[in-house]
Parts: structure tokens; sequence; C-alpha cells
């Protein structure tokens, strides 16, 4: 069913659902929205299926007219979102009428993401197992690009699940700036120097204009490594010390190439890599990351382990109450 | 050689890194890949993906499922019931033309502030750039991961070669023009798109890598043209070989070789 033609694309929408898995041995990333928490709810406000595939809009500036009666949810980063002229809240179910336009203008004052969803879930064909989005390769997703101005989207059919129940507003998720980050320090960590480990999880670091889905650059503070002797591992890593024999590269995980510089890795970010990582962001707050924007602040938590899977566990208790 | 006890690096509530040896050998690559296939038959159900490196396996695992002491425990439990390689172990040839030190790599390397990265590699070897391209191309090269990007390649010499040994770009690149071929410590890289990269680059591949559309017929059994266990002979061309290739893409024959490889003829374990 066509449900809704873009009139303006703004900054970058792309279609995205939970990603692709078990294909990092061929090169192809989880891709997948960035900020999963945000999209799950929209789902979840929606009754739709927790894979159900939405748009990712980032920064602002989408427009779009509706084809016909439906019902969205908003939600991630505020962008004002009105349909025709009256404005609409985030993080609640929205009864829309054919015709009507949609309009989220942002930009967020806290945030850069925001996730449009739409009852039954977007209609496009899968690329290994999901419909997101990978804009590297060009596949999946609308036609394995951004969308663009004249684009029509096509929606599943709702059956019953879509619902106009209010939602329990004491679950929905609020963004606080700065960002704090808990990441559980581990692959490399033993490389750097006690000074460079003790400053990363109390120092600032700010995300430079090197953003976007495959990664972010973070600049700042100064990492250091142990002095090593000569060429390391025996060379197959390379010489620098920052180089390592290449090893996959989880989804968070924080490499760090320079002395002045950290890459942390996004969903569409390469699959392995031959920089030492200091460690990863904790799966429970990835979604964190999805919302940091150039000229952000992070500040780091390293957490231990038993603290990392218990908040992932209580944040999957809390979806649950919507 | 692999490490009598495999060091097992935790990467976050989620994955899991193994060790199993440094020296990225030939008897390690397979070992590695031996190690995969038993682990993905076991069909353990927090497995979510695995990515086999040249000294190294990934584990990636549902947190909700397990905790990372499980599976630390369940991989303990693989190795002590053993891991045996194959001594024979299928491994095809592929023959790929590389049109070395090209305007392109070198156009590349310029945008990121970089001499010609062959210059660099010369200096860093203390030989020359036609001595670095000798080297590179005289040996075969066993592949040893394709995850980098679809369609990338990651491989390295064996049998008799002389090294080269190089650093990698402080600052990764960007983009790395598609074809490119390039050397990051002893493994050489292939680029199949347009994509971020941090190794030195020698020079770049007319043909394809991968063809999702599969608009050369020889793509239409699968989208790779090479995988983990198969070979890779370059063979230097000049710049009009290279235009010519370039232009017949999609109706290029590939010269490919059935065969496999035996690691005990390439002596050490």
């Amino acid at each position: 069913m066509e449900i809704c033609k873009i009139l303006d694309p703004g900054m970058l929408c792309t279609i995205q659902d939970l990603g692709r898995k078990g294909f990092y041995t061929i090169g192809i990333p989880t891709s997948g929205v960035f900020d999963q928490i945000s999209f799950k709810y929209g789902n979840a406000i929606l009754k739709n299926n927790a894979n159900d595939a939405g748009i990712e809009v980032l920064w602002g500036g989408l427009r779009l007219v509706f084809m016909e009666d439906t019902v969205i949810a908003i939600t991630g980063a505020d962008m004002h979102p009105k349909v025709d002229d009256a404005a609409v809240p985030m993080w609640r179910p929205i009864q829309v009428k054919k015709g009507q336009i949609l309009t989220l203008k942002g930009p967020p004052e806290i945030g850069v993401r925001a996730y449009l969803s739409i009852a039954g879930g977007i209609d496009v064909p899968e690329f290994y197992g999901s419909r997101s989005t990978y804009l590297l390769l060009g596949r999946g997703g609308y036609e394995g690009r951004k969308l663009e101005k004249g684009d029509i989207l096509s929606s599943f059919e709702a059956g019953n699940r879509a619902g106009l129940e209010d939602v329990n507003q004491y679950v929905i998720p609020t963004f606080s700036y700065p960002w704090r980050i808990r990441i559980l320090l581990g692959l490399q960590k033993d490389l750097f120097d006690a000074q460079t480990l003790q400053n990363f999880g109390e120092k600032k670091w700010t995300v430079t204009d090197k953003a976007n889905r495959v990664g972010l650059r973070l600049s700042g503070q100064e990492v250091k490594y142990h002095i090593r002797d000569g060429v390391i591992d025996s060379g197959i890593g390379g010489i620098d010390p920052s180089n390592i024999p290449t090893e996959g590269n989880p989804l968070g995980s924080i490499q760090c190439p320079s002395e002045t510089e950290l890459i942390v890795i996004g969903p569409d970010g390469p699959c392995e890599g031959g920089y030492a990582k200091i460690g990863t962001i904790i799966t429970a707050d990835f979604h964190l990351l999805g919302q940091v924007k150039p000229g952000d602040d992070i500040f780091f938590r390293p957490i231990r382990y038993s603290e990392a899977y218990r908040a992932l566990h209580d944040q999957k208790e809390e979806l649950s109450y919507i | 050689m692999v490490f009598k006890e495999p060091i097992i690096l935790k990467g976050g509530d989620s994955n899991i890194t193994i060790k199993f040896g440094d020296d990225g050998s030939l008897y390690l690559n397979l070992y590695i890949l031996t190690f995969e296939k038993i682990t993905k038959s076991r069909k353990p159900q927090w497995l979510v993906d695995t990515t086999a490196l040249r000294t190294t396996i990934m584990l990636t695992f549902d947190p909700l499922l397990i905790q990372i002491d499980g599976v630390i425990a369940a991989v303990e439990e693989i190795i002590a019931d053993g891991i045996s390689v194959p001594n024979e172990y299928p491994s095809r040839i592929v023959h790929l033309p590389v049109f070395y030190n090209d305007p392109l790599t070198r156009e590349c390397a310029k945008c990121f502030n970089m001499p010609p990265n062959l210059e660099v590699m010369a200096k860093e070897n203390n030989t020359s750039v036609d001595e670095i391209i000798r080297r590179h191309e005289a040996p075969e090269y066993f592949v040893s991961y394709t995850s980098f990007m679809f369609g990338s390649v990651g491989a390295f010499p064996i049998g008799k070669y002389k090294n080269i040994k190089n650093s990698k770009y402080k600052t990764p690149r960007t983009w790395t023009p598609p074809g490119t071929v390039g050397i990051g410590g002893s493994t050489t890289a292939i680029y199949s798109m347009k994509s971020p990269g941090g190794v030195m680059m020698l020079g770049n591949i007319p043909i394809k890598t991968y063809d999702i559309d599969a608009k050369n017929k020889h793509f239409e059994n699968g989208n790779l043209l090479v995988h983990p266990g198969d070979r890779i002979k370059f063979h230097c061309i000049d710049a009009n070989q290279y235009e010519r290739l370039k232009n017949q893409r999609d109706s290029y024959a590939y010269e490919i070789e059935s065969s496999h490889i035996e690691w005990k003829s390439y002596g050490n374990m």
C-alpha cells in the first residue's frame, strides 16, 4: 500500500530496521538504526513488530505527504514535528489522514536522529535478511540510497496492531547532555599507558565534524601507548605502536589510530580493522552514540561487565512496559 | 605456529576475540578457519556472527542470551575437544591484474597529504619503488579474510618471498579508490569500494571483485570473486592494459584454477 510521498528529504533520511546479522565474514556490517532504543519505542508504540522498518531522520528538514490514513509515531531527538500546521507530540501514536503533510523541521536541541515509524512498517525488499539501507554498498532500504524528493514509500498492512492507546509517560527515554556513555575497557587496553587509561574515563572527548553512520572521530585528549620494541607481532600489523594484526571491529569499539584522535565504530563501519582498541561502548548505551553530533562533548565511564549486563536487562524490561 | 593456550580478549558485553597465534602463518590461518567451522557446526543459540582473521577470530554473541564468561567456557570446551587441521584444503588460484603506481592511487595519496605510498614503502624497506613492485608481484597469496567490506580481500604471501614491511597511515584516509591494492604490515589488502582505509597503497585492479547484479556472467553463482582459503596471483599490467580491462569489466573472463593447498609442504606449523 502506497503510504507517503517525500516532498523534501532534508539532510539525510534512510530506511532502517534493526539491521543484518551474521555477514561480517563477507564484509557486510549490521547497518540498521543507529539509536535502537528510540526506534524500538516507535514500533512498540504502534504495536508493530520490533523489526518493522522505519525512517531514520538525521538533523531534520523532512517533509512528506500521506497517501492513506494511517497511524505514525515519531521518536528519538525532538524534531518539533508538525502535521499540517499543528504541532504534534513525540513518543505518541498520531492518527494522520490522507493528504496531510508531516514536517520534521528540526534541528533538535539535544540529539541528532529521529525515527518515523508507520503502522505496519515500511515495505522495501530485504537485502541479506534486512530492510536497512547500507549506503556504502548502495543496497538495502529504498533502492540502496537515501530518500529523495518524489520517492513514494509503501507500508505493510497494519492489521489490528496499530493502537491509539496512550503510552506510559514514565518510561519514555530522555536524553541528557553532555553525553555520558558507559564503556568496557578491553581488547588492547594493555597497550595503553596508565595515564591514558585514567584520563580516558575522567576527561571529556569532543566529536569532530567527521561523524556519520560509519564511525565518529573524537578528539580532545592525548592517547599514549607503551613503547614496544621494534616491529610488533611479527610485523603482521604494522610498525606504528597503534598497529595491530587485523581483528574484528565490534560495534561501538573505540580505536586509537593516533595520539590525538579516537574512532568509534558505527553501524555501517568496517567489520575489521588494524588499529588498537581501548574498549567498547556497552550495548545498553550504544544508542546514545547515534544521538551525538559534531561539537558535542562525551564523557566515557568504564564499568564492570556485571553492570553492563544488568543495564541491558533493565532496558529490555523498561521497553516491555509500553 | 599456534599458541599452546589461546589468548581470549574481552571486547565488550557482546563479543570476544580469540587470538590463536601471532605469526599469521598458513597453518595458523587454516587452524582458525577449522575452529570457525567446528564452532558454527555446534550451532550455539547465542552465536550471532564469526569474524575469522589472520591471527584471531571474533565471536559476536547475543548478550541477552549469554554473558561473556559463558561464551569463554564454551570456547574452551571446543578447543579442549581438539582442532584438527586437514592437510589438504581446497584452495582455488585466482589471477588478478594490477596497475602498480597508477595515477589514481597517486592522486588519492596526494589528497591526504602523503607522498606516493610506494615511495614511502621503498624508504621504509631501504630499497627502490621497482623492487617493492617486484617483491609484491612475485609470490602467491593466501586469502585470509574478506570482512573489511563486501568484495574486499586480506591476503598474505606464502612460499618463498622477500618481505615488505611498512607502517599504516597515522590518520586513516576517509576514502580509498575502489580496486586499490595496498599493504598494511605484511597483509595485502584489496579495497572493493570507496571506503576509509589506513594501509599504504600500491596500485589498482581494473576488474571487479564483487558484482551483486551479476552483470558479468562470472558472478551468476555468487556475488564474490574470492573467499577465505583461496589463493591470488597478481600480474603487473601497464596503463594501456589497465584501460582496456577497465572497459571490459562486465565481460572479462576471469582466470581461476581449481586446486588445493597442503600446508605441510609450506613447512612451519
